[in-house]
């Protein structure tokens, strides 16, 4: 036990090659005393380097603005400066995220399952944005549609044939309007 | 210490490859032009897949252009032989778990293209064009478009370009989150090559159908603005391209016939379609449903069933549905 405890710092160190890491890590990941170990030498890392941020800091402030974030209910107009979107800064801010949580995974130090009133405390109150303010009164949320009725058949083909002629698509168009209407009638 | 490196790379690269170029209006036009011609000029056909959330359809798809005229028959190969055949601007859906034919005759006169000069610069008012990098389709190097929405009032577009033929190989519609709400993508792409006029005939399977098919000819005739009806909401870059009457029910008579309005932005399309209500049916809060990409309001207005659908988000249909109203006598 003790030779893997200086394994483990060694690890953390940066110590050790890949061939020897592997069998520590696979250990650790087994052991609960080596992930405590890890955890508490992750942790006097930190304090050595001056981190104050820990696991579980982290996870409390990652949530806090969470809560904090405000909810965007209303169609809003951007700039007229055209916003830059980053598809691969999204890509990056996950594989960012995964080892986030892969690194707490390792450390024993994931955090705990939400409790009711945590999940009521960081659940959007709604997946769809509401209506403009110059629209009258709440609206309830938009259902996914399981079975519709038979004259929406009609509508929706009706659009989709006079929607595709200025689509780019053309033919391919209407696969939207068969794969729509060939969901179960509703009386 | 191999992650912290992964992850720097990725936000180096996502970094670098995200200062995409934005394209200008007539970049977009000659691009989109390119798409319309070769949609409309060249013959194909492939296997695509269709997604919508969580479901997906294959489809195969023969287009032939010959002399000026166009044929073309889509068939779903998932699920109920679903087929679609189209002759120029005639366009048969046969829907066999129904037994039901139905014939659509397309009325807007202008296809995409033509639409942008009269609204020059109406698509860079609501969308930011950028063009992204090469990317491989069914084993061919295509284009990226991206079109993203200036606001809430439309969502946003991807198109990958092939190269080679201008034929549009997929195409993603994605949220305000940027989430991908429907995609259509060949697998399979065959360009140029003769199809006989067999294979645009309706299938074996349906052919062999033996009970009655009913067959519902939805004729449509353009109408002057209906001047009873109301039209309140402005949603910014839409504008009316058709108007018409449809006499989609049974043995309708002339006064249930359905009236039919198409919007667009030029690429975003919004259907009102207003009938008679049934005679028990009471004004009532409007009414969102989603259909897929497609979301879905009604409401009772005086006697008439409003429905406003179209590839928008919900928002969009529902402050447009709660715009309409009757003109006082």
């Amino acid at each position: 036990m003790k030779k893997q405890l200086a394994d483990v710092s060694a690890l953390l160190d940066d110590e050790l090659d890949a061939h020897a890491a592997s069998p520590i890590v696979n250990a650790t990941l087994r052991d609960g005393a080596l992930r405590d170990a890890w955890q508490t030498y992750v942790l006097i890392g930190d304090q050595l380097r001056g981190n104050k941020l820990t696991a579980s800091a982290m996870t409390d402030s990652v949530m806090a603005r969470v809560r904090e974030e405000p909810v965007v209910l209303a169609p809003r107009m951007l700039s007229s400066v055209p916003h830059r979107h980053h598809p691969l800064l999204a890509l990056a801010a996950s594989v960012a995220g995964v080892a986030v949580v892969g690194w707490l995974a390792l450390s024993g130090a994931a955090p705990a399952p939400l409790t009711e009133d945590k999940l009521a405390a960081v659940a959007p109150a709604s997946t769809f944005a509401k209506l403009p303010a110059d629209s009258p009164g709440e609206k309830p949320l938009p259902a996914p549609v399981v079975s519709i009725q038979q004259d929406m058949k009609e509508y929706m083909l009706a659009h989709q044939t006079q929607a595709a002629t200025f689509r780019l698509g053309h033919g391919v168009e209407h696969v939207r309007a068969v794969a729509l209407v060939g969901k179960p009638v509703r009386p | 210490m191999r992650l912290i490196f992964g992850a720097a790379f990725f936000l180096f690269a996502g970094f670098a490859l995200g200062q995409q170029a934005s394209l200008g209006q007539q970049d977009l036009v000659t691009w989109m032009q390119r798409v319309a011609e070769a949609a409309q000029k060249l013959s194909y056909s492939g296997t695509f897949v269709y997604r919508n959330g969580s479901q997906s359809e294959t489809s195969r798809i023969v287009h032939v252009a010959s002399n000026g005229n166009q044929m073309e028959k889509l068939e779903v190969l998932d699920g109920s032989p679903r087929e679609v055949i189209r002759f120029n601007d005639e366009v048969k859906c046969y829907l066999p778990e129904n037994r039901l034919v139905i014939i659509e005759q397309r009325s807007a006169r202008r296809s995409f293209p033509a639409l942008l000069p009269s609204s020059p610069a109406g698509l860079n008012d609501h969308y930011i064009f950028r063009r992204g990098g090469s990317a491989r389709i069914a084993g061919r190097e295509t284009q990226v478009l991206r079109l993203e929405p200036r606001d809430n009032w439309r969502y946003g577009h991807q198109f990958w370009i092939d190269g080679a033929s201008g034929l549009l190989l997929k195409a993603e519609l994605f949220d305000e989150r940027g989430e991908t709400l429907e995609s259509m993508a060949f697998t399979e792409l065959r360009v140029g090559e003769p199809a006989s006029a067999e294979v645009l005939k309706p299938s074996a399977a349906i052919v062999a159908q033996k009970d009655a098919w009913q067959v519902r000819q939805a004729k449509s005739r353009e109408q002057r603005d209906d001047a009873r009806w109301v039209f309140r909401a402005d949603l910014p870059g839409y504008r009316r391209l058709a108007a018409m009457r449809r006499n989609m029910m049974r043995d309708a008579a002339p006064e249930d016939e359905v009236r039919h309005w198409l919007y667009s932005d030029g690429l975003a399309a919004l259907s009102v379609f207003i009938s008679p209500a049934r005679a028990n049916a009471e004004q009532q809060d409007p009414e969102v449903q989603l259909m897929g990409a497609i979301s879905i309001a009604r409401r009772i207005v005086d006697g008439h069933q409003v429905v406003v659908m179209g590839d928008v988000p919900p928002v969009a249909v529902r402050r447009f549905v709660d715009g309409i109203g009757m003109r006082e006598k």
